[in-house]
């Protein structure tokens, strides 16, 4: 087990119950600083509902969260945002009735000039800066996931949380989002990702930890991953169809 | 910016000299396009912004009425109980903004209509401070003269325009209106959505509050059904939501209309002036569900269509390094 | 405060709570049932209920009709003008937010409650149709207009449950509350189950309006009392839940003549709103609200 300074995100222990069914169980997880930690398993494993409890938007998790070596289960999200933690999430969720740049602001930590310059800077590098002041609710839908995307890096996180980043976005627009991520990672960012599409979690994730029926199954390198037996009973074993 | 101050100063300085020129009939009705003015703008404070709906903030006005009422009746001078009907407002509002805000959408709506009813029920049987049903009647003597009492609703109405206007452009007002736009989100990207709404909510209160002691003043007599009035409560609501709700001039623009169709029929036919508030509510709601002043606005509005960008995104080869 | 502990005054403070509960029951079912199908909160519910108990007074004072032989009639007038209103205007606003709901149901309900002022006044009306009082084992007395409106407003509800659960509509209401999308695709005509659901819940506020018309007086402005209370009801009971808003009117009527005999009728008309508000910060979802999944 490696030491916790390179440990970023440390769970022991993670419980989520709904009225019986266990969301999560005993979930433990270890991100590693600086590296791309793929989530995996089939639908209904509990991917998304370790986001939720980690970032704070379920409070009914129990067991231990540490962020760089603090507890932040029971925190609240904002406070937990404030900390270096950011997401994206599952269906788009940019703010219709806000400017783009005004979606991006309003995720910036700073309050001040730097944010809006970071913004238009943002924009750029997404080729979207005509998009500045077009209405959330005017975008398609790929270009709303890539605003999601590059809103979540406003604060500059050190922990950035993707939700399948890429669902419904067109293979153009994918290229530039993967590419962003690993610029990410470039920059010291560390990266947990949601993915269903196995050749993005190969060619991007230095690890990957498998989820199933709110349990860790396995973890380590994708191709040691891929070869357990546990991981393909999860997959094929339960005959559950994958999208 | 600049023009939001142009238009406040041709709106403004005529307001000023007002009391020189106008006749006490015509004073009297911009004392009360101010006192509508001044209530709307503090329900956008809270609703148009954040989108939690309040159908109670006259309980805001009627407490504040009530404070000042019994305070003048106490032998304070007039300014101090408009004082004293704002800082109870305040006080009030604050642990029930705590409590009700938590409840979402619908759940707040109703639960600040109930707050009304129960304000009204208080008054009317809370008979040794209120006089119950029978009113408190104030002698004039007591009270400011009209040019004072229309200067206090006039600084009322730039008050809570300046409020909103100065939320709108600052950072808070931004996270309103993404509070509006989605809450749990918001609180994901770092906003505290519970001090927010909270802030808004009293400061929301503060200026009802004041507004209420101007019109026991003006109108020398206030009862539970008077200022605890549901017709406050539906005015408030129409009036942004006709110009333009969460907007700094929305309010004004329909102000000055909801004012406009009271003047005409309000003191002979009160019920067909309720009627066309109703009917209003529900034209706005189905067909302008964004105001009048959405159709000027829409003009300026960018379509991504009519953007041609430089370049695909995406179809650039070299990456701009990413900015730390 | 000794003879309030008499068996004998409970009990009649709990058949006193339980016949004037029979009518919050009545109301506030006809407004869940509403909300369960289309998630519209009908603001104006009350004033449908004030419509029937204007009509119970007009052909009273005007053709000496009783208001038990108009009944039937008024619930049919009722269930039409709902079914219309459902087609013009709450059609519209099935499936936009709760809070675009609550605007327009609630400037309906100011038109007609001015509209009401316009015709009839704010003068309190009463329909004396019913007079007198039973005595149970000769101790428990209630007066017969109470007795009646408690027992009709019962049957109405029992009615209306037994056509929800047995016949064909009312399964097909039932299957739209629950779930619509499906409802659409087994050739349930959506729409029109919306119309007769309105009509239905605006023939049960009729019917609570005939009762009210025969032991409250009342005037147009009598509604915002009752939707509140059908508002603090329906979130005791749960929302969209038939059964919980029967049980949850049952529960207030009694709650209000227990404090209306051991304080006073003036806090008894404060309970509901104070009972709604505690709900609402206890439980922000309703007592019988889904947990967060």
């Amino acid at each position: 087990m490696s030491s916790s300074s390179e440990v970023i995100l440390r769970t022991r222990g993670l419980n989520r119950d709904f009225g019986g069914v266990h969301a999560l169980r005993h979930a433990d997880l270890d991100v590693q600083r600086g590296k791309i930690t793929g989530l995996i398993g089939p639908n209904g494993s509990g991917k998304t509902t370790f986001f939720q409890v980690v970032s704070g938007m379920d409070q009914g998790g129990t067991g231990s969260v540490l962020f760089n070596e603090t507890e932040i289960l029971g925190k609240r999200p904002s406070q937990i945002y404030k900390l270096g933690l950011a997401r994206t999430f599952q269906l788009s969720q940019v703010f219709p009735a806000m400017t783009v740049l005004e979606n991006l602001i309003v995720a910036g930590r700073n309050h001040d000039r730097r944010d809006r310059d970071r913004a238009v800077n943002l924009l750029k590098q997404v080729r979207m800066d005509a998009y500045a002041d077009v209405m959330g609710s005017d975008l398609s839908y790929g270009q709303q996931r890539l605003v999601e995307f590059i809103r979540a890096l406003m604060s500059e996180p050190s922990l950035l949380l993707l939700d399948e980043p890429a669902a419904g976005v067109n293979p153009t627009l994918r290229k530039v989002l993967w590419k962003m991520v690993r610029q990410m990672k470039a920059l010291g960012t560390t990266v947990l990702i949601i993915e269903h599409d196995m050749h993005v979690i190969d060619d991007l994730c230095d690890e990957v930890y498998v989820l199933n029926e709110g349990e860790v199954i396995a973890q380590g390198a994708f191709e040691t991953v891929r070869e357990d037996r546990a991981v393909m009973e999860a997959y094929f074993g339960t005959a559950q169809e994958e999208n | 910016m600049r023009n939001d101050l142009i238009i406040a100063a041709l709106l403004v300085v005529p307001a000023l000299f007002a009391p020189m020129v106008a006749s006490p009939y015509h004073l009297t009705f911009l004392l009360n396009l101010w006192m509508m003015i001044a209530l709307a703008q503090s329900w956008n404070l809270i609703s148009g912004m954040t989108g939690y709906v309040s159908f109670g903030h006259a309980a805001f006005f009627g407490i504040g009425s009530y404070a000042g009422a019994i305070a003048i009746l106490a032998g304070w001078p007039w300014y101090l109980a408009v004082v004293a009907g704002a800082v109870l407002a305040w006080i009030v509002a604050l642990p029930l903004g705590v409590l009700t805000l938590r409840l979402r959408g619908p759940y707040f709506a109703i639960a600040m209509l109930g707050l009304n009813e129960l304000g009204r029920i208080i008054a009317t049987l809370w008979v040794d401070m209120t006089e119950g049903g029978d009113g408190i009647a104030l002698h004039p003597d007591l009270l400011p003269s009209l040019t004072a009492n229309y200067t206090l609703m006039l600084i009322l109405a730039i008050i809570s325009c300046g409020m909103v206007a100065w939320i709108y452009n600052g950072r808070m007002g931004l996270e309103l209106r993404a509070i509006r736009e989605g809450e749990d989100v918001s609180e994901m990207l770092g906003v505290d959505t519970v001090r927010n709404k909270v802030i808004a909510f009293v400061l929301s209160a503060i200026v009802p509050g004041a507004a209420g002691v101007g019109y026991a003043m003006f109108t020398s007599y206030i009862d539970p059904a008077s200022v605890f009035a549901p017709v406050l409560n539906i005015q408030m609501i129409v009036v942004v939501l006709l110009g333009g709700s969460g907007t700094i001039w929305g309010p004004v623009l329909g102000a000055f209309i909801v004012t406009g169709l009271q003047e005409v029929f309000w003191a002979q036919f009160p019920m067909v002036h309720m009627m066309l508030m109703g009917t209003l509510l529900i034209v706005v709601i189905l067909y302008l569900p964004n105001g009048i002043l959405s159709i000027i606005h829409k003009r300026k509005r960018i379509r991504p269509d009519q953007i041609t960008p430089t370049s695909e995104p995406a179809k650039s080869a070299g990456m701009q390094e990413v900015e730390r | 405060m000794m003879e309030l502990l008499d068996p004998i005054v409970l009990t009649q403070f709990a058949v006193g709570g339980i016949l004037a509960g029979a009518l919050y029951a009545l109301l506030a079912c006809g407004l869940n049932l509403v909300f369960g199908v289309m998630k519209v909160i009908n603001l104006a519910h009350a004033e449908l209920m004030l419509l029937g108990s204007f009509l119970t007074w007009l052909l009273f004072t005007t053709f000496e009709i009783h208001p038990l032989v108009a009944l039937p009639f008024i619930m049919v007038v009722l269930f039409f003008f709902g079914y219309g209103l459902q087609r013009v205007l709450i059609e519209r606003i099935v499936g936009t937010t709760e809070l675009s709901s609550l605007m327009v149901t609630y400037g309906l309900a100011i038109i007609m409650m001015n509209l009401g002022l316009l015709i009839f006044s704010s003068d309190f009306k009463a329909v004396p149709a019913l007079q007198g009082a039973w005595f149970l084992w000769d101790e428990i007395i209630i007066s017969i207009p109470r007795g009646v409106a408690g027992i009709v407003a019962l049957l109405v509800t029992l009615s209306v449950y037994l056509f929800l659960e047995k016949a064909r509509i009312g399964k097909a209401i039932r299957a739209v509350a629950e779930h619509a999308d499906v409802a659409l695709i087994c050739g349930i005509d959506v729409v029109k189950i919306r119309m007769i659901t309105f009509g239905l819940s605006a023939a049960m506020a009729g019917a609570a309006g005939v009762m009210l018309s025969m032991i409250y007086s009342f005037s147009p402005e009598t509604g915002p009392d009752f939707i509140l209370k059908c508002f603090a009801i329906i979130i005791i009971g749960g929302m969209g839940n038939f059964a919980g808003a029967f049980f949850g009117g049952l529960l207030l009527g009694v709650v209000e003549a227990f404090t209306a005999g051991f304080i006073s009728t003036q806090w008894a008309e404060g309970v509901a709103y104070m009972l709604l508000v505690i709900i609402l910060l206890v439980r922000p979802t309703g007592l019988r609200g889904k947990a967060h999944a």
